[in-house]
């Protein structure tokens, strides 16, 4: 069975159509990486993923490990397995980090029917898993995403990410606003998360991310359509062609 | 008319030979009860109030008190407003339960010559010149039908003195109405520096309409609180007077409210002399149809130069019929002064509820993750420490799924202490 099933996937936001029948098989263990020029629906895919109710899904379906993830809550997809790495990550004063990602740790440990940590655990857990993205551990002490800075917020996501061990991983443009080093440190974490049950979505803008994040697929979406699907090598193609070349290309091939 | 003048003579009676007493039933027999047409009342509809037959200092202990554990503080306690001794700890020295002769030192109005008119004992707090008093914790508990009590309190700290006071009114009502007029004055001298918390809960038929009136000399620091959890109405009536230099206020309050519920704060900062700051914050969270009213005056004197205030007044609408009105209200004579207001009023963000339930944190945990996270700043600056936990867990108690929340990690560590 494969990881996630996307069929025929349509949504729209506010009337406008963004997605127009996407079709994305990710096998678990495998890395695909999802690029496309500004507006081809890439952000929207991510956030249709993760159940965002702004968007509305009008046609397709969404499968996790078999189960039909349309009808369920952001927070249901969640503890599922769903990960969303968020382009912009919100700045919620007033909830403190630790607290919010143990609530969080806890939801899904229940939903798995494991045993929640207990204050001691979870600060064990931390600890081990900080280093990993070089996150300093004080910011867990503050509000959630507040006053962090760009490249501290992308490596609290995947901060975060590590610690809800997902099986369903989508990096929304995670590589934008940051500088070469602390790509590669966001590219370390998610590699060492790596494993044959889990699959990544890489959305992003650059071939860049992917000299770090080395992708198994790369699939170029172009209006709200994977208009071309291919290794590693098309990411490089891209960046040396530009996006005009696949949407000419897309134009005449396939006719649509 | 007679329901009025039958309590106007009730009034006279029990005040007879208190000329300070009569003289405020003489005003509020002037003026009567307050109506919509009157600016400082225009969100208040009293009607359900003023035909009723009051009975003075009626009333019994409460069934469900506050219960405060606010550890190494002394409490002294009103039960439907008589001093009760017994269940006091005791008094410290410069604090005594008497009837003080001052008139009050702010404006009147309504409610508070109706106070000043009712109360037959006043909690006065005398702090000397250097001296940290211990923390008092004044609570007042009145359950009754038709019952008004008028609890009043004067707080003097001289040059130099600390103190910090907690007050908790609880009201139930028992086949009619209370209503509680509490007014407590604060007068610090030259670098006192005063802390108040005023913590209100209260039923369906229970009023708390009551005034605070700072009045800060150089240097002095005074910060009040306001926290009214029930009740069905809720007024507090803020009265600061800035008059030495460098004085600073510091205003807070915070309502989480339901149901039909009112909460009103009418609140007035004068700056009267140079180089005061002033920081007001009041935040609503509002529910079913409870409505809110703000109304924040800042008066800055001719010749106040250097004054700083800062004004801020947020709603967060949980239901489309909550309602929420914030009047900022400016008047400057002065040329070198900072003043700022803002009021902003909506819903809860909606990206942040997405972003806490994409990390699988269910829907209710996350509303009252939410409500928190936008009440919390108010109860942050509590004194004494103790409170701003009691005060988060009672908060938590009101929101839908808050017991799953902790009060004593929830909230995170300022990023200067971090």
């Amino acid at each position: 069975m494969s990881l996630l099933e996307i069929r025929n996937l349509h949504a729209n936001i506010d009337g406008t159509e963004i997605l127009r029948g996407i079709d994305l098989t990710v096998e678990p263990g495998a890395v695909h990486s999802i690029m496309g020029p500004n507006g081809s629906g890439k952000s929207t895919l991510a956030k249709v993923l993760a159940g965002d109710e702004a968007y509305e899904v009008t046609e397709g379906s969404i499968m996790l490990n078999g189960v039909d993830l349309m009808e369920m809550e952001p927070d249901e997809r969640a503890r599922e397995g769903v990960f969303m790495a968020f382009q912009y990550p919100v700045e919620i004063p007033g909830v403190s980090t630790k607290y919010f990602l143990r609530a969080a740790v806890n939801a899904v440990l229940k939903h798995r029917g494991k045993e929640e940590l207990d204050a001691v655990a979870f600060l064990k857990k931390v600890k081990e898993t900080a280093p990993t993205v070089d996150l300093d551990p004080a910011l867990l002490d503050r509000a959630v995403n507040a006053g962090f800075s760009g490249g501290e917020k992308k490596r609290a996501e995947v901060f975060q990410m590590a610690m809800l061990d997902p099986v369903m991983c989508v990096l929304d443009e995670t590589d934008s606003g940051l500088d070469i080093d602390a790509l590669r440190v966001v590219a370390n974490g998610v590699n060492a998360l790596r494993s044959p049950e889990r699959g990544f979505l890489v959305i992003t803008h650059y071939q860049r991310l992917l000299d770090y994040i080395v992708p198994d697929v790369v699939h170029v979406l172009v209006d709200g359509r994977i208009a071309r699907t291919g290794g590693k090598e098309l990411a490089l193609e891209l960046e040396d062609k530009g996006y005009g070349w696949v949407e000419s290309d897309c134009g005449s091939a396939c006719g649509c | 008319m007679t329901t009025m003048t039958t309590f106007i003579d009730t009034l006279n009676d029990t005040a007879a030979g208190d000329s300070m007493r009569t003289a405020a039933a003489a005003r509020f027999a002037q003026r009567g009860w307050p109506n919509r047409r009157d600016e400082a009342f225009r969100y208040l509809d009293l009607r359900p109030i003023k035909d009723i037959e009051w009975a003075l200092h009626g009333g019994t202990a409460v069934q469900s008190p506050m219960n405060l554990d606010l550890p190494g503080t002394r409490r002294l306690v009103f039960t439907a407003g008589v001093f009760d001794e017994a269940a006091s700890d005791a008094l410290p020295e410069g604090v005594t339960v008497e009837h003080v002769p001052t008139t009050i030192t702010a404006e009147d109005d309504q409610f508070s010559s109706l106070c000043m008119a009712a109360a037959e004992t006043t909690l006065h707090v005398k702090v000397g010149e250097g001296v940290t008093l211990d923390t008092l914790h004044v609570i007042h508990e009145t359950r009754g039908g038709d019952v008004l009590v008028a609890p009043r309190c004067v707080i003097e700290v001289a040059s130099g003195g600390t103190l910090i006071v907690v007050e908790s009114v609880t009201l139930e009502s028992d086949g009619g109405t209370v209503l509680c007029t509490p007014i407590t004055e604060i007068i610090a001298a030259p670098n006192a520096r005063v802390e108040l918390a005023r913590l209100v809960d209260g039923d369906e038929g229970t009023w708390c309409c009551g005034t605070i009136a700072v009045k800060a000399d150089n240097g002095a620091v005074v910060h009040t609180s306001t926290v009214p959890y029930g009740g069905a109405v809720c007024r507090t009536r803020l009265e600061s007077h800035l008059c030495g230099e460098t004085a600073h206020v510091d205003l807070r309050g915070l309502a989480v409210a339901g149901d039909s519920r009112h909460v009103e704060t009418v609140l007035k900062v004068r700056h009267a002399a140079e180089n005061c700051t002033s920081n007001m914050i009041f935040k609503h969270v509002l529910d079913d149809n409870a409505t809110a009213s703000f109304t924040g005056r800042i008066n800055v004197d001719e010749g106040a130069q250097g004054t700083d205030a800062v004004q801020t007044s947020r709603n967060m609408l949980l239901s489309p019929t909550a309602r929420a009105y914030s009047r900022p209200q400016l008047e400057i004579y002065a040329d070198d002064v900072k003043c700022t207001h803002g009021s902003t009023t909506g819903r809860p963000d909606p990206a942040a509820d997405f972003y806490l339930r994409a990390r699988g944190i269910d829907k209710v945990t996350t509303a009252s993750l939410l409500v928190w996270a936008f009440a919390s700043e108010v109860l942050d600056e509590l004194e004494p420490a103790a409170l701003r936990v009691e005060a988060a867990r009672r908060l938590m108690d009101m929101l839908p799924g808050g017991d799953a929340l902790d009060p004593t990690v929830v909230a995170p560590q300022q990023p200067d202490t971090a």
